[in-house]
């Protein structure tokens, strides 16, 4: 699974493929430490459990690691390509209509990403927190939004830092979106990847 | 009406089905003209994988991930060669036999064929067994790894269907062995009418020392299922010991593993985990719109005039499932089907959702193995070269077997309740 450096991304349209480009290598070190973490984290538990000292936390904080593992990783396999698809009728389409279907439905996913990062905008209301003093029980009185006063239940870490993981995924998905539908146009050369192994044949 | 189209449409195009159903509950929010919905949206989604149960599917990933790596799965072969190889159809017996074993340490059917038709297809073309049934079989023992605990799709479900991870696991064991020795009787009859060959037999002492070096490679299966079975530790423990446990296996004992692997396997472990996860915040959307929809009740409507009882609304949904499974892969099609069958199947039919369950997952992976897409064949045809149109050919009585085993399962509900304290 290594990528090459693609020489015709140097140009402007290659700007999405470069910064989609470095942000997978972020996002493979990161799934990668993540499955680390939140392995190491239940091998803990079964230990402290084991000498009859359990740590009541651990749980919750291997349930986020899997969160935010759940998103970069989601964010790198939109840019891999790797997901489940119906291909039943663009297999059976020519080569000029097929790559038609390619480009509207990676239009369809950056359509979909810049919306999510519109929600996120909505629902953790940057401008409203600031404009409250990021005062949490002000603006949460004022706009009866708790988002900024809810705090996890053991780990008591306030929960609107772990919902940044959206955020981040709304964006990260946009930029690699972008790279993507430059390369379904023609307008930057597709970046090549040695796959072992299709991931659809990996997980059902 | 609207929606529907929005989401056939963007699934046709060939946008991944997570995001097809991610997208069609936007189109669900605008056209609802109820846009209070998007400020929980990005919500939903989180709320979708924030539970504990999940966790047992990138540790059940990355068991299957290390044990690729570590040669592990061999030895178990070698070891099921030992005692029914000399049989008449010996290969054939060990193929189903050795699938149990692999199946009860991995987690899903497709990884279970790419692994076993390497090892299993040439040995048995060298034997002179028919290549495209060598690979089908293999395609049907990998099967197992869906059915058998630890399995990834009955995890999925579990969490959908909120019910205890280890008990829905369990509920697949008795399935699972009862369709390996189904498996058996027909490879006995194949075997018998087209006199397939045997394999040399083996001294006592040849035996034992098969044995032997099977019996590390043996213990992860013990120390899964048995953890789970025995309540010792969740399925999510067990998923993590068992990840250790082959690490250990594959580095000290097999020695085909090295350190400097664990950084790809890894990051492998941790996409492919993050896709089955995508799906599962995908179902977390679409259950949200479906419940705002009020879908359940009006598929439940409608299939009420056509099944008055929960024996007959089984079979339905056999054969619904079954169709669907032949087009859609085994996971997409779970998080499709269950948000809207299962509410149908435990309000108005009564039906234990641990017996739904086992009968949805095992329809299917049967779906991985019917035509056209057939995921299962093509990947046993990609690591041996066999023919899946063929495979599909020799493999029927393969297929009419499970159908069997679905009906038994649709109307003796305790076949899957056994061990699970109904």
């Amino acid at each position: 699974m290594t990528s090459s450096q693609n020489p015709s991304a140097s140009g402007p349209w290659g700007v999405p493929v470069r910064i989609s480009e470095g942000l997978l290598k972020i996002e493979r070190y990161a799934v990668a430490f993540l499955i680390t973490l939140l392995s190491g984290a239940i091998l803990l538990n079964v230990g402290t459990r084991w000498i009859g000292a359990p740590l009541y936390w651990i749980d919750e904080f291997a349930v986020y690691c899997m969160v935010w593992l759940t998103f970069f990783g989601a964010s790198a396999m939109t840019r891999l390509r790797l997901d489940f698809a119906v291909t039943m009728m663009t297999e059976r389409l020519s080569a000029s209509a097929a790559a038609r279907c390619r480009i509207i439905a990676t239009l369809v996913v950056v359509i979909f990403s810049v919306s999510l990062a519109v929600m996120c905008w909505v629902w953790l209301d940057p401008v409203g927190i600031a404009a409250s003093g990021f005062d949490a029980k002000a603006y949460a009185g004022k706009a009866f939004n708790f988002v900024y006063t809810e705090r996890t239940q053991t780990l008591n870490w306030p929960t609107w830092v772990l919902y940044m993981i959206l955020p981040i995924f709304a964006v990260s998905m946009t930029i690699h979106g972008l790279a993507n539908l430059v390369e379904d146009l023609g307008w930057v050369e597709k970046v090549k990847r040695d796959m072992v192994i299709n991931a659809e044949e990996a997980v059902n | 009406m609207l929606t529907t189209a929005a989401f056939l449409i963007v699934m046709l195009v060939g946008v991944p089905i997570g995001l097809c159903l991610c997208v069609t509950a936007v189109a669900y929010v605008v056209l609802s003209g109820n846009p209070i919905l998007f400020q929980s949206y990005p919500l939903q989604m989180f709320n979708a994988v924030d539970s504990y149960g999940l966790i047992a599917i990138p540790l059940f990933i990355l068991i299957g991930e290390i044990m690729n790596a570590g040669g592990i799965t061999k030895k178990i072969v070698d070891m099921a060669m030992a005692f029914v190889g000399s049989l008449r159809a010996g290969l054939a017996y060990v193929n189903a036999i050795a699938n149990m074993f692999v199946a009860s340490i991995l987690g899903s059917a497709t990884a279970q064929v790419a692994i076993m038709s390497q090892i299993m297809v040439p040995e048995m073309e060298k034997k002179g067994y028919d290549k495209d049934f060598a690979a089908g079989l293999t395609a049907y023992g990998g099967m197992l790894g869906s059915i058998m605990p630890p399995s990834v799709m009955f995890v999925v479900y579990s969490v959908m269907a909120q019910v205890s991870v280890s008990d829905m696991l369990m509920a697949g064991l008795v399935p699972g062995l009862i369709l390996t020795a189904l498996f058996c009787i027909v490879i006995a009859i194949i075997g018998h009418y087209r006199q397939l060959p045997r394999s040399a037999p083996q001294t006592l002492r040849e035996r034992a020392r098969t044995v032997w070096a099977a019996v590390p490679s043996l213990s992860i299966p013990v120390v899964i299922v048995g953890s789970i079975f025995s309540g010792f530790a969740s399925a999510t423990e067990a998923g993590a010991v068992g990840a250790v446990m082959s690490l250990v296996i594959g580095r000290f004992w097999t020695k085909q593993l090295k350190f400097s692997q664990l950084p790809a396997i890894m990051t492998r472990a941790g996409l492919y985990s993050a896709i089955v996860l995508f799906l599962v915040v995908a179902a977390g959307v679409l259950s949200w719109i479906l419940v705002f929809g009020k879908v359940p009740q009006e598929v439940a409507g409608w299939i009420q005039t056509v099944a008055k009882d929960p024996i007959t609304f089984m079979l339905l949904v056999n054969v619904i499932l079954l169709v669907i499974g032949t087009v859609i892969d085994g996971i997409p099609g779970l998080i499709m089907t269950v948000p809207i069958l299962l509410p149908i199947a435990t309000q108005v039919y009564g039906i234990d959702p641990h017996h739904f369950g086992v009968v949805v997952v095992i329809n299917l992976v049967l779906g991985l193995l019917s035509p056209p897409v057939g995921l299962c064949f093509f990947v046993a045809a990609a690591a041996t070269g066999a023919n899946p149109g063929r495979m599909f050919m020799v493999t029927i009585p393969f297929f009419l077997i499970t159908c069997v085993l679905l009906v038994l399962l649709s109307i003796f509900p305790g076949i899957s309740l056994i061990f699970i304290g109904q």
